[in-house]
C-alpha cells in the first residue's frame, strides 16, 4: 500500500447484521492501523492513497450513499405500504398471463373463462359433478327434443341498473352469428333456428337438430342487448354483467381489478375489490404469495415447490381431483403407429407410477380415459395398461418388429413433439428413455407452442402429449374422434376414424336422457381405450395456494374464481 | 452540427425500411397460424377463411408487405390480439421499458465509473484486483438466477422490496439492480481500459505542471476523453435493454415491450411484432444518434472535425 504518510488512511467498514430478523446496515469509519486486518467480520473496503485519490474516495462515499439512502426510503416506502395494507375487503390473486379479452362473447382462453363467471353469469353454470346447473334461469321446460323454454329469474340486475330481460339473452346469443365479431361460440348461435321472446323474463329457443350439449354451451355470459348487439370486441368500460363483480380496471399485462356490483340481487360479496395481478413467473408468483403481495394462486404451480409451501404456516395449500387431462397422441396415418399392437405397447412401456411420483411429485392421478372419475360419465370399466415392459416388448414382436439383440439397433425410430415447457420437456425425456428400454428409439423434439401447436394441426408428427384442459362436456369426444373432426374442421389430430365411434358419439349428441348418453359415451370409452387413439397419462390435479385466514374459497371445476364471491378473511 | 443530426436522421429512413423489411419476411416465415391460434380448434373453416380474408392473410406476400407499409404510414396498424392499434398497445409497454433500462442505466454508470476509475488508478493493486472479479461477476451471473437472488435477499428475508409488479420507486429498485449489475460488470471493464489509456497521456502530466489539482486532472481531463468508448458502450447497453428486458421483465412481472414481443411472437401476432420491432429499432437508432451527439459536446476534437 503506498499510502500517502500525510494523508490518514482511512477504513470503511459496512457490515451487514442480521440479527432475529432485523436487518441493519451499520457504518463505521476507524483510523487504521498496519497491523489491522482487511478482512474482519462483514464487508470491509479498503482505500487509501495520495491527494486525488482522497477525492475519488469522497466521490465514491457520496455516491455510496446516496444508493444506500436510496435502498432505505425504497425500503421504509415498501415497509409503509405494508403496514398500510389492511387485511380488509379486498384480495389479490396472482395469474399467469393476461386474458385477451373479456367479451363474453369473444373470450376463450383459460384466464378470461376462469375470471368471467365473476362478471358475466350465463343461463347456466356447471355443479361439482359437472353437470349443468341453473344460474340466471329460475326454471326450464324442455318440448319435444329440440325446443326449451327458459325463465329468466327476475330482478336480475346488470352492473348499469339495467334490469336483465330475455331480449338481453336473445341479443347475446344471436350477436354470435356476426360475421365480423369472428366468435369462437359461433356453433352455438348456427345450432339455433329461432330464439322467441314469450313474455319479459321468458323465452323459447328452438334448435335445428337435437343437441343435449346445450345447456353447458349456455353458461355464455350474457349481456345487456344494446352491447351484445355491437359488432366489434367491447371496451373495458362496456364489459357490463349481472355477476357479484364488475370490472373497474384492466391494464393489459399488469393487472384487472373487479369492484363489488352494487346492483347484483344476490347474497353480497365479502370482498369488495379483487385484484388479479398478472404475474408471467411461476417461482416470482409463488415469491408474492410467500410474502403477501398477493393471497392466492391456484395451478400451474410447479410440482417441485408444493411441499415447500405446505410447510409454510401462513399457507394453506387447497387440492382435489382435476379434469385435466394429459394424454399422448398418436398420427395414425403414420404406417408404424397405425397398428394397434404398436400402440398398446406403447402402452404397456410407459410408466406412469415412476412419473406422477418422481417428476409431478403426486400432483397428478393415473388416467385411463378421458373423462375424470369425478364426471357423471366416467366409464371406470376400460382397458387399463398397467406398466409392464415385457408384455410391451411381446406386443412389438408380434406387431413385426422384432428386437435386434440388446445392444444393437433398435425396433423401429420415433420423433416426439412437445413443448418448450421444462416439465414437459423432462417428462417428454423421461418417456423417451422408458420406450428405449423396450427397444424403441425415440427423438424428443421440443419446440415452441406455436410451432408445436401447428406441426400438430398439420399432421407433422408421430408422437406428441398435450392437455386437455377443463374436460367438462362429454361431447369433446365427438370433437377429437369423430371422423368428422379432422383438422381444420375439429380436434381429431391423429386422424382417427371408427365407424362405431362415429355412430357413438353422434348419438350420444342427439341423446336427451342422461342415463342413455352416459350408456353411449361408456361404449365410447371402452372402444377407445382398445383401440388406443391417445395413450391416458394423468388428470392433474388443480391446486390453490392462498392466505391461511381466506375461508369459502373452492377450486372451480376449469378453474373459475366464481367461489370468491362467497370467501373472506377469517374473523 | 445541424447537418451532422440532418444527414444521421436521414439515415433513419434505409435502416427503418430494411428492418421492417426483414422482420416482415422472417415472421411469415415463422410456422403457426394466426387465425387457428385467435378461433382455436373449434372454428369453422369459412369463419377461419373470412377472417383470414379480412386480416389479409390468404393474399400474396407482395401484396400483404405493400398493405403492411401502407398501414404502417397511416398509422392504422392492428393488433390481432388485442384488437387495437398496435401503437395504442405498445405505447405504456415502451414507457415502462424505458423507465427500466434508464434506472438500470444510473445504477450501472453510478456503480461502474467509480469502480473503473479506482481500478484505474491502483492498477495491479488488490482494488483492480477486486473490480475485475465485480466485472468479471457482472457480465458472468445470468438475470433470471440474479432477479430470484435479489428477490428471496431483499423480498423475502428483509422484506424491504415488493417481490413484483409496477409501481412506485421501490418496485423499480430490483429490476433495475439486475439488469444493471450486468451492463456495470461490462461498463467498469470499459471505463478501467478506457482511463488507463489516458493516464499516461502527456497532457496530464502538463496539467500536473500547470499546478492543477489530482481531482481536476482526473475528472475533468482524463474522464472527459476516456468518456467516448465509455458513451458508446452505454448507447449500445441501452438500446439493448429496450429489447433484451425481457427475462427480467418476466422475472418481476413488469410490464414491458419486451414481454409484449415475445407474447406477439407466441400468439403469431403479426402486426404487433412488426410495430415492436420497428419502436425498438427506431429508439436503438434514437439512442445511438443521441451518443453521438454527445461525442460532440465531450470531444472537441469530434467536433471540430465534423464542423470541418
Amino acid at each position: 500500500m503506498d499510502c500517502c504518510p500525510y494523508i490518514p488512511a482511512t477504513k470503511f467498514t459496512f457490515q451487514i447484521i442480521i440479527h432475529g430478523g432485523q436487518t441493519r446496515l451499520k457504518t463505521r469509519k476507524a483510523k487504521l492501523s498496519s497491523r489491522q486486518r482487511f478482512f474482519k467480520a462483514g464487508l470491509t473496503v479498503y482505500c487509501g492513497g495520495s491527494k486525488y485519490l482522497r477525492e475519488s474516495i469522497e466521490l465514491m462515499k457520496k455516491a455510496l450513499f446516496i444508493i444506500v439512502l436510496g435502498l432505505f426510503l425504497a425500503a421504509f416506502e415498501a415497509c409503509k405500504q405494508e403496514a398500510a395494507k389492511p387485511l380488509g375487503p379486498e384480495i389479490s390473486v396472482g395469474i399467469e398471463a393476461s386474458p385477451s379479452t373479456l367479451d363474453p362473447r369473444l373470450a376463450r382462453d383459460a384466464y378470461a373463462v376462469q375470471i368471467m363467471p365473476l362478471v358475466f353469469p350465463g343461463l347456466f353454470k356447471n355443479g361439482k359433478t359437472l353437470e349443468p346447473e341453473p344460474d340466471l334461469v329460475s326454471s326450464y321446460e324442455q318440448q319435444g327434443d329440440r325446443s326449451y323454454v327458459f325463465h329468466i329469474r327476475q330482478g336480475v340486475r346488470f352492473a348499469n341498473g339495467k334490469e336483465l330481460v330475455a331480449e338481453d339473452v336473445r341479443a347475446t346469443i344471436e350477436s354470435l352469428n356476426v360475421p365480423d365479431l369472428n366468435s369462437p361460440y359461433i356453433e352455438l348461435a348456427e345450432r339455433v333456428a329461432k330464439i322467441e321472446i314469450m313474455d319479459k323474463y321468458s323465452l323459447k329457443l328452438e334448435l335445428k337438430e337435437p343437441y343435449s350439449p346445450l345447456l353447458v354451451e349456455l353458461n355464455l355470459g350474457i349481456l345487456p342487448a344494446e352491447l351484445a348487439r355491437k359488432k366489434t370486441q367491447l371496451e373495458t368500460n362496456e364489459l357490463i354483467g349481472a355477476g357479484p363483480y364488475r370490472i373497474t380496471k384492466w391494464v393489459p399485462g399488469t393487472e384487472i381489478t373487479l369492484s363489488r356490483n352494487e346492483s347484483y340481487i344476490g347474497p353480497k360479496p365479502y370482498f369488495e375489490k379483487i385484484n388479479f395481478r398478472i404475474i408471467p413467473e411461476d417461482i416470482t408468483r409463488l415469491m408474492s404469495l410467500e410474502k403477501g403481495e398477493i393471497q392466492l394462486v391456484q395451478t400451474p404451480i410447479p410440482p417441485d415447490e408444493l411441499e415447500r409451501l405446505k410447510a409454510n404456516p401462513r399457507l394453506k395449500v387447497i387440492a382435489q381431483p382435476g379434469t385435466n387431462y394429459t394424454y399422448m397422441g398418436f398420427n395414425l396415418r403414420d404406417p408404424v403407429l397405425a397398428k394397434p399392437l404398436v400402440r398398446q405397447a406403447i402402452a404397456y412401456a410407459i410408466n406412469r407410477d415412476e412419473i406422477v411420483k418422481c417428476l409431478l411429485k403426486k400432483s397428478a392421478s393415473k388416467a385411463d380415459t378421458l373423462l375424470s372419475p369425478r364426471h357423471w360419465a366416467y366409464e371406470p370399466d376400460v382397458k387399463k395398461y398397467e406398466y409392464n415392459p415385457e408384455l410391451a416388448k411381446k406386443l412389438l414382436d408380434q406387431a413385426g418388429y422384432p428386437a435386434r439383440g440388446t445392444q444393437g439397433p433398435s425396433r423401429f425410430k420415433l420423433s416426439y413433439k412437445t413443448s418448450q415447457n421444462q416439465l414437459r420437456l423432462w417428462i417428454a425425456q423421461a418417456i423417451a428413455n422408458q420406450l428405449g428400454k423396450v427397444g424403441i428409439d425415440v427423438e424428443v423434439r421440443s419446440l415452441e407452442f406455436g410451432t408445436l401447436f401447428s406441426d400438430i394441426q398439420a399432421g407433422n408428427f408421430q408422437i406428441f402429449t398435450l392437455t386437455w384442459v377443463g374436460v367438462v362436456e362429454p361431447d369433446i369426444f365427438y370433437t377429437v374422434f369423430d371422423s368428422q373432426s379432422i383438422p381444420p374442421k375439429g380436434a381429431n389430430r391423429g386422424y382417427y376414424s371408427n365407424p362405431e365411434i362415429d355412430r357413438l358419439v353422434t348419438d350420444a349428441r342427439a341423446a336427451q336422457d342422461r342415463s342413455e348418453r352416459k350408456a353411449l359415451y361408456s361404449e365410447v370409452q371402452k372402444i377407445l381405450a382398445t383401440d388406443l387413439p391417445y395413450v391416458s397419462l394423468w388428470y392433474s390435479t388443480d391446486i390453490a395456494v392462498c392466505d391461511q385466514r381466506l375461508e369459502g374459497f373452492e377450486l372451480g371445476a376449469g378453474g373459475e374464481w366464481t367461489s370468491l364471491a362467497a370467501a373472506r378473511w377469517r374473523r | 452540427m445541424r447537418q451532422f443530426i440532418f444527414r444521421r436522421l436521414l439515415w433513419f429512413f434505409p435502416v427503418m425500411i430494411g428492418v421492417s423489411l426483414v422482420v416482415f419476411f422472417f415472421i411469415h416465415m415463422v410456422p403457426g397460424d394466426p387465425v387457428m391460434v385467435m378461433l382455436g380448434e373449434s372454428a369453422r373453416p369459412a369463419q377461419a377463411e373470412a377472417l383470414r380474408h379480412r386480416l389479409h392473410l390468404d393474399q400474396p406476400l407482395y401484396y400483404q408487405l405493400v398493405l403492411f407499409f401502407s398501414d404502417l404510414v397511416r398509422g392504422k396498424m392492428i393488433s390481432i390480439f388485442f384488437a387495437k392499434p398496435v401503437f395504442e398497445v405498445i405505447r405504456p409497454r415502451l414507457l415502462a421499458t424505458f423507465e427500466l433500462a434508464f434506472f438500470a442505466m444510473v445504477i450501472a454508470v453510478l456503480i461502474a465509473l467509480p469502480i473503473g476509475i479506482l481500478s484505474a488508478l491502483r492498477k495491479n493493486s488488490w482494488i483492480d484486483f477486486l473490480s475485475r472479479i465485480f466485472s468479471l461477476m457482472g457480465v458472468s451471473i445470468p438475470n433470471f438466477w440474479l432477479g430470484p437472488l435479489l428477490i428471496i435477499l431483499f423480498s423475502l428475508a428483509f422484506g424491504w422490496l415488493p417481490v413484483s409488479g409496477r409501481g412506485g420507486i421501490s418496485h423499480l429498485i430490483l429490476p433495475s439492480l439486475t439488469l444493471g449489475m450486468g451492463m456495470a460488470g461490462l461498463l467498469s471493464r470499459i471505463s478501467r481500459a478506457s482511463m488507463l489509456e489516458v493516464l499516461g497521456a502527456p497532457y496530464l502530466t502538463s496539467g500536473r505542471a500547470r499546478g492543477l489539482g489530482e481531482y481536476r486532472i482526473i475528472l475533468k481531463h482524463a474522464l472527459r476523453n476516456a468518456l467516448i468508448p465509455i458513451l458508446t458502450v452505454i448507447g449500445l447497453q441501452f438500446g439493448a435493454l429496450l429489447s433484451g428486458a425481457f427475462i427480467t421483465e418476466t422475472i418481476f412481472a413488469w410490464p414491458g415491450i419486451g414481454r409484449l414481443l415475445i407474447n406477439a411472437i407466441f400468439s403469431r401476432d403479426f402486426p404487433l411484432v412488426q410495430a415492436c420491432v420497428l419502436v425498438i429499432a427506431a429508439s436503438y437508432l434514437t439512442v445511438n444518434l443521441l451518443v453521438d451527439i454527445c461525442y460532440a459536446l465531450v470531444d472537441a476534437r469530434v467536433r471540430l472535425w465534423r464542423e470541418g
